[in-house]
């Protein structure tokens, strides 16, 4: 069985500190304006003091079935058959980026106009090669972020999940999303490119 | 392929006593990334991140500059360091021989912290030279920015603030009064308490007006307070802990001045030799013989209540006076005061007075610059020594200005600095005031010389601190940017990043405030490697002081080439002290090589002998009454609040918060533009003041009052108390800078800026 990765996201941990998002950009070379992973706040929901809020780590789901590399028409994005990371090979990229951000319910793309080029999460592919964690998971100040394989996950995730069943975002569209969530996420709506709204989660 | 080396960096920007370590990938003269470093075991934050970023931040000062127009004309001239230089001991040695040192102010602390430079506490590198060259008026010397009232109230009322506190993982429950450590300490603490919830079941209880990350985060239950009310809450509190005996009577007795005999006719301490007595020493009623003894007698019964006369002198204990101070504050009167409810605060009071271990969590609190923070610091910490809050004080060794012992610190005063001639003090809040008020402390304030260091922005009444600057004969500013009191300088330093100098801290891997409650924690030596030679003719702070220092032609007293070696020779004299053992190991070398060093020091030992005139708690401080305040806490309203100022409230009737942003350690990095992206500077409103102005979110707002108006986005949600708006301390003026709306009140004896009193006004722009 090839190896699938897989992420929890601690949504009682999350303190919206962004040190992933820094890190992440700071260490692939994002490009200004972009992002490879997000944190959105959610809340206050409530009438003051009686309220909640949240911050709900969002990044590329590496897809079972990723709508991105369906809607690529060059084969620039593809999904690894050996570890079903889901990444851009530039060579291949022409710069279309409107067919895979319009594809993508997660709003996982950050195109670089400047070098004509898609780019996206790689899950640290170089780190995981060396036997570390993506960067976004080592620099989690909390600890909110729990990596691993698909079929380790249901055992590291346990202590945060206490049993409870997970979440996953955006379900009805099919794609088989990596990341789930120890609680609802109550992200409502993700708004993406050119007003499509996907609708909320499970 | 180009060579790739890996370089030990830190980075410090005023978090406190602690630092990140990283490591920098230097390709080619060029720090071309960074990385976690392998010891560190609480990951840096979102700021750090952007380091390798700000180093080649496009607006970065590489040259020096010479005003050529008016003072904020914004017209410069390029010069080189030798007329900058020239210049700046020129107009130094001028206001000295026509003035003396007394009017010269050196400014150099919080913007950049590791010495040499910007130190940990004070600022070493350029204080020693001004001492030598015969002293200035070193500002930090008195009063603070920060936590000036917590601290000095601590100093009378227990002597000091290390205090022991609980550990978080071994307590029942937390009261985080005041403070947001998930948004400003959020490298341990956050984690610490989700941990301790998780695996203990801590309960955690949050007090803020504000709907903080910290109450979004952690709050089991959330009390939403008037701001600036936190004295009365704190009454209210002692007067349940107190009617319902939930106090630990052998503290009370054994570590608090609560049995000593106050004279009613003066208020201070009745002594034994107000009776006739020979000594000095505290008296009590002894409720066994009927009659004042000294408080040592042997086998005394020293009574907590009642009145007495003694020679003719009423008395009463201490414990008397505070039981009649709380008296009024039932739950009903401290309700109204502090907008809670009175079923909360019973409860709260009752819950935190019978849990077995607690503790109170207010490192640096937000009550703290409010009018009356000293009232409140003590009030609340009163709680905290009678229900087992507080365990007694850590013994901390050689360095009461580190919060970390490691005793490097303390030998870079030892060796390096010599004393500062002058003895004049000015409040560092009152900078602006010195100037413009000669006859206010006595000063004639003539020169600044500014390290990194933005009192334009972070001073209060930014209006104030520009008039102020404009009136010296000599302003000199060394900064990373044209920040904004650089534009009020005659000449601007180039001064460079952690990433281009060598610098070192000693530390522990706790945000700000952290170290009151982990003092556990291992104490640790950071070291931060020169990665790359600094950008264009930028200087790092000890070369600037170096080259300062032959202008004023005493260049023989900076021998030591560059900051490497300074640091080198001060390790090594911190070695040959046999203060501290734990050194021995420790070499140049290791800590370029390791980054980080752990220092096997012990964890210091806790007991109750107060550094006090008593060596007690001082719940009742007779020295107060000399200096003309309350000797026992009392709640008086802020100067501006409805209660406080009720015209003025009727013209603004908005109280605002001006809090710390988890992305800017005060002014720092409010240029970063990678930051930038993530925030949009904004004024935090309820929909209940938004709707009656009809603004909604998203608006663009002016917020006003008698002082000034600024303009910002208005974000209007549920997240704050109705009345109250939040605006974050160090924007830059372009983002709208919140103290054009400050008042320079300071507080009473600690002399803190009143941030968070003021009250304001806000219109749709």
């Amino acid at each position: 069985m090839p190896t699938r990765y897989g992420m929890l996201v601690d949504l009682k941990r999350c303190i919206g500190c962004y040190s992933c998002i820094m890190a992440c950009k700071q260490d692939h070379g994002v490009v200004a304006g972009k992002r490879w992973n997000r944190v959105t706040t959610v809340g206050p929901i409530g009438k003051f003091p009686n309220v909640r809020m949240h911050y709900v780590y969002t990044q590329c789901m590496h897809c079972e079935k990723p709508p991105c590399v369906e809607a690529c028409p060059t084969g620039a994005l593809y999904k690894r058959p050996e570890d079903g990371i889901v990444l851009v090979d530039e060579s291949k990229c022409r710069a279309c980026f409107d067919l895979c951000e319009d594809a993508c319910p997660y709003k996982a793309l950050a195109r670089d106009t400047a070098r004509g080029k898609q780019t996206k999460c790689t899950l640290c592919v170089e780190r995981l090669e060396k036997g570390e964690q993506p960067l976004c998971v080592q620099t989690c100040v909390t600890q909110a972020l729990i990596f691993g394989k698909v079929q380790d996950l249901p055992k590291l995730m346990e202590p945060r999940t206490k049993g409870v069943p997970t979440h996953r975002l955006l379900t009805d569209q099919g794609t088989g999303p990596g990341l789930e969530y120890n609680k609802d996420p109550e992200l409502g709506t993700i708004k993406g490119r050119r007003g499509k709204v996907y609708t909320d989660v499970t | 392929m180009p060579e790739e080396k890996l370089v030990n960096v830190f980075c410090g920007p005023h978090c406190g006593a602690y630092v990140c370590e990283f490591q920098a990938v230097v390709k080619e003269g060029k720090v071309e990334n960074l990385r976690i470093h392998p010891k560190t075991k609480h990951p840096p934050c979102a700021v750090g991140w952007t380091n390798a970023k700000r180093l080649y931040h496009p607006d970065r000062l590489l040259y020096p500059l010479k005003r050529v127009g008016e003072r904020g004309d914004g017209k410069w001239e390029r010069i080189s360091w030798d007329e900058a230089m020239d210049y700046v001991a020129k107009g130094l040695t001028e206001v000295k021989q026509k003035y003396g040192n007394e009017s010269i102010v050196l400014y150099s602390y919080v913007a950049h912290h590791g010495s040499p430079g910007g130190a940990a506490d004070r600022s070493v590198t350029p204080l020693r030279l001004f001492n030598l060259w015969g002293g200035c008026i070193h500002l930090f010397d008195r009063g603070n920015l920060c936590a000036a009232a917590y601290w000095q109230s601590m100093r009378r009322f227990t002597g000091t603030i290390h205090l022991a506190r609980p550990l978080p993982k071994d307590t029942e429950l937390m009261v985080i009064w005041s403070s947001n450590p998930v948004a400003t300490s959020r490298r341990i603490t956050p984690r610490t308490i989700m941990e301790s919830k998780e695996q203990y079941g801590l309960k955690v209880v949050v007090i803020d007006p504000q709907f903080t990350e910290t109450a979004a985060l952690l709050a089991d239950e959330y009390l939403p307070i008037r701001p600036g009310t936190d004295a009365a809450l704190a009454l209210a509190w002692l007067r349940v802990i107190i009617a319902e005996g939930l106090y630990k009577k052998d503290v009370v007795l054994n570590h608090t001045n609560a049995l000593f005999l106050v004279r009613s006719d003066n208020g201070k301490m009745l002594r034994e030799k107000d009776v006739g007595g020979p000594s000095d020493k505290y008296m009590v009623w002894d409720a066994k013989t009927q009659q004042a003894r000294t408080f040592d007698t042997a086998g005394v019964e020293p009574a907590l209540t009642g009145s007495q006369t003694v020679k003719g002198i009423t008395v009463k204990p201490v414990w008397q006076r505070l039981i009649e101070l709380v008296e009024p504050w039932t739950a009903a009167k401290a309700a109204e005061a502090t907008g809670l409810p009175a079923e909360s605060i019973v409860n709260l009071a009752r819950e935190f007075g019978r849990k077995k271990s607690k503790i109170q969590f207010f490192p640096i609190p937000r009550f703290n610059t409010t009018s009356y923070g000293e009232y409140a610091s003590i009030a609340s910490e009163m709680i905290n020594v009678l229900s087992g809050g507080i365990i007694g004080r850590m013994v901390m060794r050689e360095n009461p200005h580190a919060h970390i012992d490691v005793g490097f610190h303390a030998t870079h005063f030892d060796t390096q600095v010599v004393p500062n001639p002058v003895s004049k003090k000015v409040p560092v809040g009152h900078l602006a005031e010195a100037i413009l008020n000669p006859k206010r402390y006595g000063t004639n304030i003539k020169a600044l010389y500014l390290f990194r260091a933005n009192p334009v922005n972070q001073h209060a009444s930014t209006q104030k601190t520009i008039e102020a600057l404009k009136k010296l004969d000599l302003v000199v500013v060394a900064d990373l940017f044209m920040s904004a009191t650089a534009q009020y300088a005659d000449i601007v330093l180039p001064a460079c990043t952690y990433l281009e100098r060598s610098s070192i801290r000693e530390a522990s891997p706790v945000g700000v405030g952290g170290w009151t409650i982990y003092y556990d924690l291992p104490r640790q030596l950071y070291y931060c490697d020169k990665a790359v030679e600094p950008l264009g003719e930028s200087k790092d702070d000890y070369d600037i002081t170096r080259l300062l220092a032959q202008k004023l032609g005493m260049g023989q007293d900076y021998p030591w080439r560059n900051a490497e070696e300074w640091i080198a020779d001060n390790l090594e004299k911190a070695k040959e002290n046999p203060k501290y053992p734990w050194l021995k190991d420790v070499t140049i070398d290791r800590l370029k090589r390791e980054g980080i060093v752990d220092v096997p020091i012990p964890t210091p030992p806790i007991d109750w002998n107060m550094p006090t005139p008593s060596g007690r708690v001082e719940f009742y401080n007779e020295e107060l009454i000399d200096m003309g305040y309350e000797p026992l806490p009392v709640y008086l309203p802020p100067r501006e609040s409805p209660e406080g100022s009720p015209e003025l409230y009727k013209k603004y009737p908005l109280q605002l918060l001006t809090s710390k942003f988890k992305l800017r350690p005060n002014s720092s990095y409010g240029n970063q533009p990678e930051l930038r992206e993530m925030y949009t500077p904004d004024v935090l409103m309820n929909p209940e003041d938004a709707a009656p102005r009809g603004i909604k979110d998203g608006d663009k707002v002016t917020v006003f009052n008698d002082r000034g108006q600024i303009h910002l986005k208005a974000s209007v949600k549920e997240a704050i108390r109705p009345g109250v708006v939040r605006i974050y301390q160090g924007q830059w003026p372009a983002d709208g800078n919140v103290n054009l709306l400050s008042s320079d009140e300071l507080t009473l004896y600690g002399e803190n800026p009143t941030y968070n009193t003021g009250l304001v006004n806000i219109r749709k722009a």
